[in-house]
Formats: C-alpha cells, sequence, structure tokens
C-alpha cells in the first residue's frame, strides 16, 4: 500500500464548552515526517487521535490520500499506532503480536508466517519471538510496537510519546531507529512530543503547538532560526529575553530601548508598531564575548559558569533580562576560561541574528 | 504500641474463629465416627460404617446434581454478570454508572428468605409471570416453574450475581483501554477487539469468578429448600432431611463433611483446569 498524504480541513475539538483544539488546516505530505509538538495539554493527542480516527472532529475533515475519512471509524482508516506505553497485548507473544494486524486482514497463514519473520529481522528480535512482552526490555517493547505498527503497511505511521518512558541515553538511540524505519518505508509518519530536542533531530516539519493553536509549521531550521512569535522562540531551544519598547525605525533598522541602552535590529525582525513594549530573543550560541576594553552591546557580571561536558552555559547577571540572567554558551575552553565567576564581560551578538516580539 | 502489640490486637479475633470453627468441625468429626440409634438422639458407639453411605446412588446422585447445579449457576451468572461489569467500568456516565451498580449490587443487602420468597411471587403457579401470560391469553394452563431445576438456578443466579459483578468488574478495569485501541488501529473492529483482547485479558476475572460462584453455591440451603421444594435437592437439604428429620444426625455430620471435601476437591481440580489462563497477567 502506498503510503498516504493527510489533509486537515479546519478540523477542530471542543469538549462541552472546552476547546481542546480549535479547527486548523494541516498539510501532511505523502512521506514526510511530522512532528506535533508543544506543552502538556496543547491539543496534541486530540489532533493525532483525530487522525486515527478515536476521536471524531466537531467540525471539518480530515483526507487521507485525498479521500475524506472523517466518518471512518479507526478499524478501517489504514494505519498504525504506537502508544505511549505501547500497549502490546501481554497475552501474546512477540510474533503474535506482529501477527494480529495481519490475522484481522485474514492474510494466508504461510504469508503472516513469512512476513512476521522479515519484521523480526528488521526490529532484531527474531530471537525474541515467542517471548511475551513483559519479558523484554522497555526498549525492545517499543521496537516491538513499532514492528506491529508497520508490519500490515499502513498509509500514515501515528506516534503518540513514543520514546518518554524510555530513559536519556536509549531515547537517542530509538530516535535515529524510528527515522531509520521510516525512511526506509517512506511512510507518512505524525510523531507527538514534548521534547524540541527529539522534534528537532527526527523531523522533516514541524508543527509547534500551545493552547489547541498551531502557532507555526516549518522545518526544524525555520521554527528554530525564524519563530513566528515569541512563544516558538522560547519553546525551541534555549533563550535569552531582554525587556524593550520600539523608539524608531529608521533605515531598514528598528531601534529597542532597553535597560542596556538601544538595541539595533533589521526591521524586518521586529514584528512591532511604534512605542510598543516587547521582548528581544537572543540564542546563547549566538553571543559572543567581547575582548576587555572595547564597546559592547551588552554587559554584566558573571553568576555562574557551568560545565555541560562539550560546552560551558555562562549566567550573566544582567536586570533587564527575564529571570535576571542572560544565557551564554561558549565551546572554547580558553574563552571560556576568562568568564570566570565575578568578573564582568561584554558580550555581543550579530543583529541579524536578534528577534523581537511583542511582551506576552 | 509496639508493632507485635498490634499485631495481636489483630490477630487474636481471627485465632479465636478459627478456633471456634475448628471446634464444631471436630464436633461434626466425632459424630461421623458414631453410631446411629434409630429413633434416638442419642449416639452410640464408635464405627466407620457412615461413610459406605456416601457409596449409595440417592447420595452419588445428589452430590453430583449439587455439582451440576453449582456449575449451571456460575456459568449462567458469567454470561449475566459480564455485560453489567463491563458497562460498570467502561460506561462514561457516572450516572448511569451508579444505577448500574445499585441495581446489581442490592440483592446482597436483602435477606436469603426474603429474596428467595420474592420470588415465589414472581415464579409460582399463580404468581407474576403465569398471571401476565394467561391475561395475554398467550398460555391456558399455569406453566409449572416452581420445583424445578431452571428455577433454582435462576434464583442462584440473583444470589451470586453482586458477587460475580465485584469480581469482574475488579478485573475488566485493570485492562488498559490502550489495548482496545491498539486493536482498533490494527484493524479489528469492536467485537473482535473484545474477543481477542478484551475477553482473554478478563481471565483473571473469569476464573475467579466461576470458583468463588460455584463454591459459595455448594452450600445453598434455602433457596433449593423452597423453590425445589423437595423436588430438586441439593447437599444442604439432604443433610437437613437426614438430621432433622430422621435424627441420623451421625449420617448427616458425614455428609457435610463429604460435602466440603467436595467442594475443596473441586474448586482445586477446577484451579488446576483453568491454569493455562494463567499466564495471563494484565499491565
Ligand atoms: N475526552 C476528553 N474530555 C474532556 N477533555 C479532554 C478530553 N481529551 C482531552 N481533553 C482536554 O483537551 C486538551 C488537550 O488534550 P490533549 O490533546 O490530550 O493534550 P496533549 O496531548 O497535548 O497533552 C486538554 O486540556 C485536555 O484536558
Ligand atoms: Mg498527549
Amino acid at each position: 500500500m502506498q503510503s498516504a498524504s493527510v489533509d486537515i480541513v479546519q478540523a477542530g475539538k471542543t469538549f462541552g464548552s472546552h476547546i481542546a483544539l480549535a479547527p486548523i488546516d494541516m498539510e501532511i505530505r505523502q512521506g514526510e515526517f511530522m512532528t506535533l509538538l508543544g506543552p502538556s495539554g496543547c491539543g496534541k493527542s486530540t489532533l493525532l487521535n483525530m487522525i486515527a480516527g478515536f476521536v471524531t472532529p466537531s467540525s471539518g475533515a480530515i483526507r487521507m490520500a485525498g479521500a475524506d475519512v472523517t466518518r471512518l471509524p479507526p478499524y478501517r482508516r489504514k494505519i498504525g499506532m504506537v502508544f505511549q506505553n505501547y500497549a502490546l497485548f501481554p497475552h501474546m507473544t512477540v510474533a503474535d503480536n506482529l501477527a494480529y494486524g495481519l490475522k484481522m486482514q485474514k492474510l494466508p497463514k504461510a504469508e503472516i508466517r513469512a512476513q512476521v519473520a522479515r519484521t523480526l529481522e528488521v526490529i532484531k528480535l527474531t530471537k525474541f519471538a515467542d517471548r511475551h512482552p513483559r519479558q523484554l526490555s522497555g526498549g525492545q517493547q517499543q521496537r516491538v510496537a513499532i514492528g506491529r505498527a508497520v508490519i500490515t503497511n499502513p498509509q500514515v505511521l501515528l506516534l503518540d510519546e513514543p520514546l518518554s518512558a524510555l530513559d536519556k541515553n536509549l531515547r537517542g538511540s530509538m530516535q535515529v531507529e524510528i527515522k531509520e524505519i521510516q525512511q526506509r518505508l517512506g511512510i507518512t509518519t505524525v510523531f507527538v512530543t514534548h521534547d524540541q530536542a527529539e522534534a528537532l533531530s527526527m523531523s522533516d516539519r514541524i508543527a509547534v503547538m500551545s493552547e489547541g493553536r498551531v502557532r507555526q509549521v516549518g522545518t526544524p531550521d525555520e521554527v528554530y532560526e525564524r519563530p513566528s512569535d515569541g512563544f516558538v522562540a522560547s519553546f525551541l531551544g534555549d533563550v535569552t529575553r531582554i525587556f524593550g519598547r520600539l523608539t524608531e525605525i529608521r533605515g531598514g533598522a528598528a531601534v529597542i530601548l532597553t535597560e542596556a541602552g538601544p538595541l539595533r535590529l533589521p526591521e524586518a525582525q521586529a514584528d512591532l508598531v511604534l512605542g510598543q513594549d516587547c521582548e528581544v530573543f537572543i540564542r546563547p550560541e549566538h553571543l559572543t564575548l567581547v575582548p576587555d576594553g572595547q564597546p559592547a552591546m551588552l554587559r554584566g557580571t558573571v553568576a555562574m559558569r557551568i560545565y555541560q561536558g562539550g560546552h560551558f552555559d555562562i549566567l550573566v547577571d544582567h536586570p533587564g533580562a527575564v529571570g535576571g540572567h542572560i544565557l551564554l554558551r561558549l565551546t572554547d575552553r580558553e574563552q571560556a576560561a576568562q568568564a570566570e565567576p565575578g568578573r564582568q564581560i561584554g558580550l555581543h551578538c550579530d543583529p541579524k541574528n536578534l528577534r523581537a516580539f511583542p511582551s506576552a | 504500641m509496639t508493632r507485635s502489640s498490634i499485631f495481636y490486637w489483630f490477630v487474636t479475633p481471627a485465632i479465636l474463629l478459627a478456633l471456634l470453627y475448628a471446634a464444631a468441625l471436630s464436633c461434626i468429626l466425632v459424630f461421623s465416627l458414631r453410631e446411629h440409634v434409630p429413633g434416638s438422639l442419642v449416639v452410640g458407639g464408635w464405627t466407620v460404617e457412615n461413610f459406605s453411605f456416601l457409596l449409595r446412588p440417592l447420595l452419588i446422585a445428589v452430590f453430583s446434581d449439587t455439582a451440576l447445579i453449582c456449575l449451571l449457576t456460575a456459568l449462567a451468572t458469567l454470561l449475566v454478570g459480564y455485560p453489567i461489569a463491563y458497562a460498570l467500568v467502561r460506561v462514561r456516565s457516572s450516572f448511569l454508572r451508579a444505577t448500574i451498580l445499585i441495581i446489581a449490587i442490592t440483592p446482597m443487602f436483602t435477606g436469603e428468605i426474603t429474596r428467595t420468597y420474592s420470588w415465589l411471587l414472581v415464579l409460582g403457579n399463580s404468581g407474576f409471570i403465569n398471571a401476565a401470560l394467561l391475561q395475554l391469553g398467550l398460555i391456558a394452563e399455569p406453566v409449572q416453574m416452581m420445583f424445578t431445576l431452571p428455577a433454582v438456578v435462576l434464583v442462584l443466579v440473583h444470589f451470586t450475581l453482586p458477587i460475580m459483578v465485584i469480581i469482574l468488574a475488579t478485573a475488566i478495569s485493570q485492562i488498559d483501554p490502550a489495548y482496545t485501541k491498539a486493536s482498533e488501529s490494527l484493524g479489528a473492529g469492536p467485537l473482535r477487539s473484545f474477543w481477542h483482547v478484551t475477553l482473554p485479558l478478563s481471565a483473571p476475572g473469569l476464573i475467579a469468578g466461576i470458583i468463588t460462584c460455584f463454591a459459595w453455591t455448594f452450600s445453598a440451603f434455602a433457596t433449593p429448600q423452597l423453590i425445589g421444594g423437595g423436588k430438586v435437592n441439593m447437599i444442604g437439604n439432604v443433610v437437613y432431611q437426614i438430621g432433622i428429620s430422621s435424627f441420623n444426625f451421625p449420617l448427616a455430620a458425614v455428609l457435610s463433611l463429604a460435602g466440603v471435601l467436595f467442594t475443596i476437591v473441586l474448586v482445586g481440580l477446577m484451579r488446576f483446569a483453568l491454569r493455562p489462563l494463567d499466564h495471563i497477567r494484565v499491565g
């Protein structure tokens, strides 16, 4: 079966008077890895279950490969689904779990056996075919869940926070495995997570959601480098926010007056009107140390230097910043050595990397 | 208070009760080993003769009838109780859930005699069902329902239903609804999902429910006495007849002991027969 595109057309969901999902439009392309990213309760699962057919939209429509499936129950949609706690059938062996979907399609026994053997190879669990799920480690259970979801060749693969039950190391390697299987099969995939690092590393595109709305849809570098609003900018990656007010627009540059003096940035990067209160967003990796005695964009006293293995996180006291600190990330050990706690340092950021959004 | 003194506070009543039961059982054991003196309440010398009565066809028939009634009751209760228990766990509306719970559980709070007499009003020749059928002209003569085996089973089902529902509902509530979702996502409709996933995962409850109902009805007395009216006899009724009508306490004691042993053995056998289902552990 061909994997399919998914079109979500003005689909929304209300529970009583509570709007779990405001009507949204989204187009998931054939073979694409789309991630729904957002904090808990923002409506990710609701949207995913709407695509699966477990939640009936209060308005709008869902199309798969162009066909309207809005009223189809899940078992008539050609989906594969992976659940947060895997939901492997505890009374069946690994092989029986894998065979389940094929049995429901009433395939011949020999055909089922061959496909199960092939899938066991893909998920590297051939030796474990006769075990029951509870005799497997978390990572192995995860692989069975993925195998069971893709063995029927579904049009769409849906995963609801599939990695959140695993410890951090395993999560990393499972991310790679899921991505590999997905690319090998070329299957349209919708992946739900609240972990921005996971979203950035795995997705073709990310839909950033908050409070039942989609804030931005874009490739990982689009949503990270060119966030459409302050929520997206602060939800993905680390960021320092500095309070200010737009005081002047001249010659394509916006001037924002902050406690640390005026900051200049290209007008296109400030979605503001004159006189509006705003926050300037700076990524920690975009800040550099300025040699002593030279003019700096920002100044402050180093409050803390945190060793992170591959890099150092430096917290610099600054009254204009949300939380009172500017975050700076240094990979160079010699530079980091200069940023000694208690020392006054100057910081610079290329204006093209500054973003300003209205205050929340 | 130390931990061990609290322990004794809790355990002492249990020990006293256990001793009381042990004493009663020993009395019965002693009676079973004494000679019966016809026409007298006083028993004679020591003997094991009484136990040979157990092999009489009449008594063997009573035992197998009792086992049959208990088995039918357990299975019928299971069939009636499962949908109720399922609804109790999975119905969304809390009002509906409370209603189901109340209807299912109330039989537990009515006395056995009251409950049985109200069935007389329903099943009797001039009872509710016959009156209604006659009125509607569906039958010309009242249908004989009292004093039949189905009637005894029916009333026993009413008796065991609450405990079955509680046991099954507990088991079903342990089943993560995500299993049903997983099954449906793999192409199985609600019926097939139920058959392949929910039902097998209810196995711990099915086993516990059947065994409990079986053992519980084995000692039934008032129901077969009143509804069976001497035509359908269970062990309890025969013990009563032998003990109270013919004053043969030794034989009544033998029958009681045999009943207890028979239950234990049958429950053990059932447990063994259902062992293949044991590997099912939910969650
Ligand atoms: N069956 C339901 N009944 C009522 N409210 C619900 C139901 N399912 C979800 N919600 C609400 O809808 C919102 C979105 O939920 P969900 O999609 O599960 O969020 P997420 O998966 O992003 O954490 C939440 O506020 C949640 O409480
Ligand atoms: Mg969720």
